[in-house]
This record gives structure tokens, C-alpha cells and sequence, in this order.
């Protein structure tokens, strides 16, 4: 039975989506199991399902991890820190807001990812063309997450997005250290979640009359 | 000792300085972190050729002679800006510390991956710390922007090499990626509002370990992706990085001449960054590579002094520094822009024109700089005591140097940088 592309790519677009509007003290998490599991049908596709481990093992080691850091957190003293919710600086009023942004960004990036995907070829050994989409979404939509972010959290998100789609891309294309390469930019994933879960943590502990 | 036991032991310092010396109360020792460092440079293991990020395996690390030298003299630089430091906060440590580590895995990386997640991982310490510190507009941007442009870097990687994609978009698409995402972490306009917003809102060593070693490191990483790419990904490239660099030496040579003396040398700094990086694309690299790593080396000489606050013991060598960035010999600035202006004279008058227009703007904010009406306005000037005189010598040590190495330009670069 052949595998349906425009199938393989709503999932990654769904996911995409979710991420780039997510928002909250979970918002990383989400957006890496949403990712992970948008882009493993693709890569499942291209090399193979034992290849999709590598993104569903990274969106498993965040959500670990980030419980881990959120709760180790919380068993140190209180220190002044960082809250990876609260906007760094507040912008004045504008019609649209953070949110409504990444919807637009969101909507503007499906023509980037399509360009890629129809015009760039991929691969260390042959290369191949029409199979990027959902990579090419996810990393445009993570790249506009970063560049609209307003907080800790949003860059975060915006960081494990990005790790997710390079490391879909790196085994797409391929070669003799592809699952190493891949593993390495996965990480970021969990690397984000953990960062996120700890300052979390930290803020959560802040005394009442400090807030 | 291998280019990653160095990054390891960066890192260990940072982590141990940051965990032992506050609860110590000795804070000061802090500048054992990049002196540990240091010592891990000189024991590495230098192997010839030299580390480009285009296909090499994850795990191959390689320093060359080279990079070695930059790496050095970077972390000396550190170690003079936390001697004239007058307070180190352990985070600051942490931030030398991981920030270095990153540094190191990236600039001696031979595989794309390894190189864009060292350089993710520089600027991101880099932007937490920032971030944590001041919160605001600029820091914020840091982590936009420099984190964004890491990840253009990122998504480049999977395209890399493109030795076989002679035409088509694959080349321009990575060239593009590549010319955007470096210039996005060195800060060139338009996407270097970041790094003059965090050098002028921010001070101490967690801000200096982007203009002595994240910047030096990338610039040379730039130069060398370069030779990576096939003619027409290397002309895209050029362009792309040829016009920011220009329009940034020139923009921020305009913008030093008139800035707050607080925020001038920030401006210097990237107007001279942006002179490197223009040079990278003229499409003569020996000349871009001579040039920038001794413009480089400039601004790691007279960078521990004007990046710290006007302080009554440092205000007389502080004016002397502002010299060495004037251009005129025998300052060491001069040797730098020198090779880069024959290298830019080389692809247009036009080019020609707009790198001597951005120098003489430089030259003008050098001598604003060395005005002594600012420092003479610093209180507490008349006793120093004997952690001012140290601080003093310390500054005087760093202007010694710098006219050191502007008089003795050429044995001084081979010493730093090898024979070649």
C-alpha cells in the first residue's frame, strides 16, 4: 500500500501549527510530542519506521527531562531568576497580538516550505526532491516563533522546533552518520524542555510576598 | 589533549568557578576559569590542515595552528578583562565557562552539525545569561535574533556540502542560509541591533565573551565556510556578506563618531566586524583572513579595557587604547584595516570608497574616544590603594601590548598564529 504525501504533510503542518500557537508553562512540551509526532510519519516514510525512534525518543527524553528539571527545581532555595513566561519587555499596544503574529507567520510560511520543498533537493548519497514540506513548515514556523518571541519559553519552543525539523532533515539525507547527526540535533529538544522545566521550576518557588 | 578534553575543560571550570568561588568568597579567582583554559590550549594537540564544517564525522574535532592561536589569545583577553574587572558574580563564570566550551567544539568543528549546534550553543548561554541580567528589548534580541541566526545555520547543515550542486536553488538556498545565519551571530546590519543593544546595556565579563571569543571564533568560521562552497553558492555568498559587512562598517562608523562615550566602543567594534566580514567576500582570502585576525587581535588587546566601565585607575590607559583603534601607525588597528582595505580596493572603486569612508570614520571616533574630558569627570581618582594600583598595572600591561604588537606587527602574528 502506497503512503499518501498529502496525508504525510497535514500531519506535519498540524503539527506545526499547534506548535507555533501553543503558549503556557507546558507550551515546550507540547510542541515537541506534537512535532515528533507530525514529522515521524514523514520520516517513516522516507527511511524507514525504526528512524522515527529517534524524534519519538527526543520528545520522550523532553517530557523526562522536563518534569526531572521542573522538580528538582522546586527542592532548591528560592533565588530572583527568570521566569520563562513573563515577557523580557512589554511592547505598546499594537492591533495585532503575539498570538494573531504567528498565525500570520504561520499562514506566510506554507509557500517558503512549498518553494523549498519543490525546488531544493536533499541528500548525501542521491539526491531526491518533493519530500521536505513538513520539514521546511515546522523549521520556517519554529524560525518565526524565535523571531516574534517575547519570552524565555517562546525562544524555547522556537529552538526545539527547529532541532526537531533539522534532524527529520538530516536523516532524510542520509549518509553514513545519519542517526548520529540526527540524535545530536534532536537533542535540542530536551535540551529546550529542560531549560524551560528548570527556570519554571525556580519561579514557581517564588515566596507570595515577592510576587 | 584533544580540541573536546579543552572544551571539557572550559566548561569544568566555568561550572566549578561559578559553584565553589562565591561560597569561597573568593571571587577574584574567578580569571583561574579562562587561565584553565588557556592552559588546556597550549596542551592541545595540533594537528596541520585546517577545520572546515562540511562533511568531516561528529566526532572529528581539529585544531590547527591557527585557531589554536585565536583561541589563545582570546582566552588571555578574558583573563585580563576579569583581573580589570572590579566585581566577578559567579553566573558570569558559568557563562565564560559554557559559552568558551561551545566556542571551542564550534571553530574546531569538521562536521555542519557539530559546528551550527556549537555556535547554537554559545549564543543561547549567551542570550540566557543576557536575558536574566537585563531584561529588555536588546537582550531580548539577542536570543531572537543570534539564536535565529543559529538556526538558519542549522538548517543549512543538512544541505551541506554542495560540492556537487553546481547549479540550481540548492547552492543559493545554502549560500543564503550561511551568509545570513553568520551574519546574524556576528551582529552585521540589519540584524546586528542585538549585539550593540547587549554591549551597551550590559557590562563585565558576561558580556565580553561575545566580542573576545564567540565573534573572533565565527568570523574565522566564516572565512573558512567559504571555501566549502562551489562558485556559484561561494558568489552568492560573497555578495550577501560582502554588502552587510560594508553597510555595517559604514553605519557604525557613523553611529561611533556620534555615540555616548559609554557606547562608543561597542560601535567600533562592530564597524570593525563589519570591515572583516566584508573583506570575506572580495574573494581574496589570505588577505581577509590576515586582515581580520589582526583587527581581531586589536580589539582582544584594548577589548578588557574600553568594554569596562571608566574606572579613576584605568582612565589614563583607557585613552591610550582608544589610540591603538585610530588606524594610524604604529597602532596594531592600522596593519588590520590595512590588508582589508587591499583586499575590498580590489572589487570596486566603489567598495574602495565605502571602506575608507567607514575608516576615517573610525579614525574620528578613536580620537573622540581618547578625549580626556570624559574620565577627567570620574570621581574617587586620588587614592587607588593597592587593588587599584594592580588594576592599573594590569591596564598599562594591556596598552604595552598593544603598541608591542602594532611596532612588531608581522614577528608578532607568527608568534600568535604559527609560521604561516
Amino acid at each position: 500500500m502506497g503512503v499518501s504525501e498529502p496525508l504525510i504533510s497535514s500531519a506535519g503542518v498540524l503539527a506545526a501549527v499547534v506548535a507555533i500557537l501553543v503558549d503556557g508553562r507546558n507550551a515546550v512540551n507540547i510542541a515537541v510530542v506534537a512535532v515528533a509526532a507530525g514529522l515521524s510519519p514523514t520520516v517513516a516514510a522516507a527511511i524507514g519506521a525504526p528512524a522515527a525512534l529517534v524524534l519519538l525518543g527526543a520528545a520522550g527524553a523532553a517530557l523526562g527531562l522536563s518534569w526531572v528539571s521542573r522538580r528538582a527545581a522546586r527542592h532548591l532555595p528560592w533565588v530572583a531568576g527568570l521566569d520563562p513566561l513573563i515577557p523580557a519587555f512589554a511592547p505598546p499596544l499594537r492591533l495585532f497580538g503575539p498570538r494573531s503574529v504567528r498565525a500570520w507567520g504561520a499562514a506566510l510560511a506554507v509557500p517558503v516550505a512549498s518553494w523549498v520543498s519543490f525546488n531544493v533537493s536533499i541528500g548525501a548519497v542521491a539526491a531526491v526532491k518533493g519530500i521536505l514540506f513538513p520539514v521546511a513548515y515546522v523549521w520556517a514556523c519554529g524560525g518565526l516563533r524565535l523571531l516574534v518571541a517575547r519570552t524565555v519559553e517562546d525562544i524555547a519552543v522556537g529552538v526545539a522546533m527547529v532541532g526537531l525539523s533539522s534532524a527529520t532533515a538530516w536523516l532524510i539525507r542520509g549518509g553514513p552518520d545519519a542517526y548520529v547527526g540526527a540524535a545530536a540535533l534532536a537533542l535540542l529538544a530536551p535540551i529546550s524542555a529542560t531549560v524551560a522545566g528548570w527556570l519554571g521550576g525556580r519561579h514557581a518557588r517564588r515566596p507570595a510576598a515577592s510576587t | 589533549m584533544s580540541p573536546l578534553a579543552v572544551a571539557a575543560v572550559w566548561a569544568g571550570a566555568g561550572v566549578a568557578g561559578a559553584a565553589v568561588l562565591p561560597a569561597a568568597r573568593a571571587r577574584r579567582l574567578g580569571v583561574l576559569v579562562p587561565f584553565a583554559g588557556l592552559v588546556a590550549l597550549l596542551l592541545a594537540l595540533v594537528a596541520p590542515g585546517v577545520p572546515i564544517p562540511a562533511a568531516g564525522g561528529p566526532g572529528a574535532l581539529h585544531l590547527d595552528r591557527t585557531t589554536q592561536g585565536l583561541l589563545m589569545a582570546c582566552a588571555i583577553s578574558l583573563v585580563l578583562m576579569l583581573v580589570l574587572a572590579p566585581t566577578i558574580e559567579g553566573p558570569e563564570l558559568l557563562t565564560v565557562g559554557l559559552a568558551g566550551a561551545a566556542t571551542i567544539v564550534a571553530v574546531t568543528a569538521t562536521n555542519p552539525v557539530v559546528w551550527a549546534l556549537g555556535l547554537l550553543g554559545a549564543v543561547g548561554v549567551l542570550a540566557l545569561r543576557w536575558i536574566a541580567v537585563a531584561p529588555g528589548r536588546a537582550t531580548l534580541a539577542a536570543g531572537r535574533v543570534a539564536v535565529g541566526g543559529s538556526a538558519a545555520l542549522l538548517a543549512a547543515a543538512p544541505f551541506l556540502p554542495v560540492a556537487e550542486a553546481v547549479s540550481g536553488s540548492r547552492p543559493v538556498l545554502i549560500s543564503a542560509l550561511l551568509a545570513c545565519g553568520l551574519a546574524a551571530v556576528l551582529g552585521l546590519v540589519p540584524l546586528g541591533g542585538w549585539a550593540v543593544g547587549a554591549l551597551g546595556s550590559l557590562r563585565g565579563a558576561e558580556v565580553a565573551v561575545w566580542p573576545l571569543m564567540v565573534a573572533p571564533a565565527v568570523l574565522l568560521s566564516a572565512e573558512r565556510i567559504q571555501v566549502a562552497l562551489p562558485p556559484l553558492a561561494s558568489a552568492t555568498f560573497a555578495r550577501i556578506i560582502l554588502a552587510m559587512g560594508l553597510a555595517t562598517a559604514v553605519w557604525g562608523g557613523f553611529q561611533a563618531v556620534r555615540a555616548n562615550p559609554d557606547r562608543r566602543y561597542a560601535r567600533v567594534f562592530m564597524a570593525d566586524l563589519g570591515l572583516a566580514a566584508a573583506a570575506i567576500g572580495a574573494g581574496h582570502p589570505g588577505l581577509a583572513q590576515s586582515g581580520g585576525l589582526f583587527l581581531v587581535l586589536t580589539h582582544l588587546v584594548t577589548g578588557p579595557l574600553l568594554l569596562q566601565r571608566v574606572q579613576p585607575a584605568t582612565s589614563r590607559p583607557r585613552r591610550v587604547a582608544w589610540l591603538l583603534l585610530s588606524g594610524i601607525p604604529p597602532a596594531p588597528s592600522f596593519w588590520g584595516r590595512f590588508l582589508l582595505l587591499e583586499a575590498l580596493g580590489q572589487v570596486s572603486s566603489a567598495v574602495l570608497v565605502f571602506a575608507l569612508l567607514a575608516m576615517g570614520l573610525l579614525f574620528l571616533s578613536a580620537v573622540l574616544g581618547a578625549r580626556p574630558a570624559r574620565d577627567r569627570e570620574e570621581p574617587g581618582g586620588q587614592s587607588p590603594g593597592s587593588r587599584g594600583l594592580a588594576t592599573r598595572a594590569a591596564a598599562w600591561l594591556v596598552v604595552a601590548a598593544g603598541l608591542a604588537l602594532g611596532v612588531a606587527s608581522q614577528s608578532g602574528a607568527a608568534l600568535i598564529f604559527g609560521g604561516s
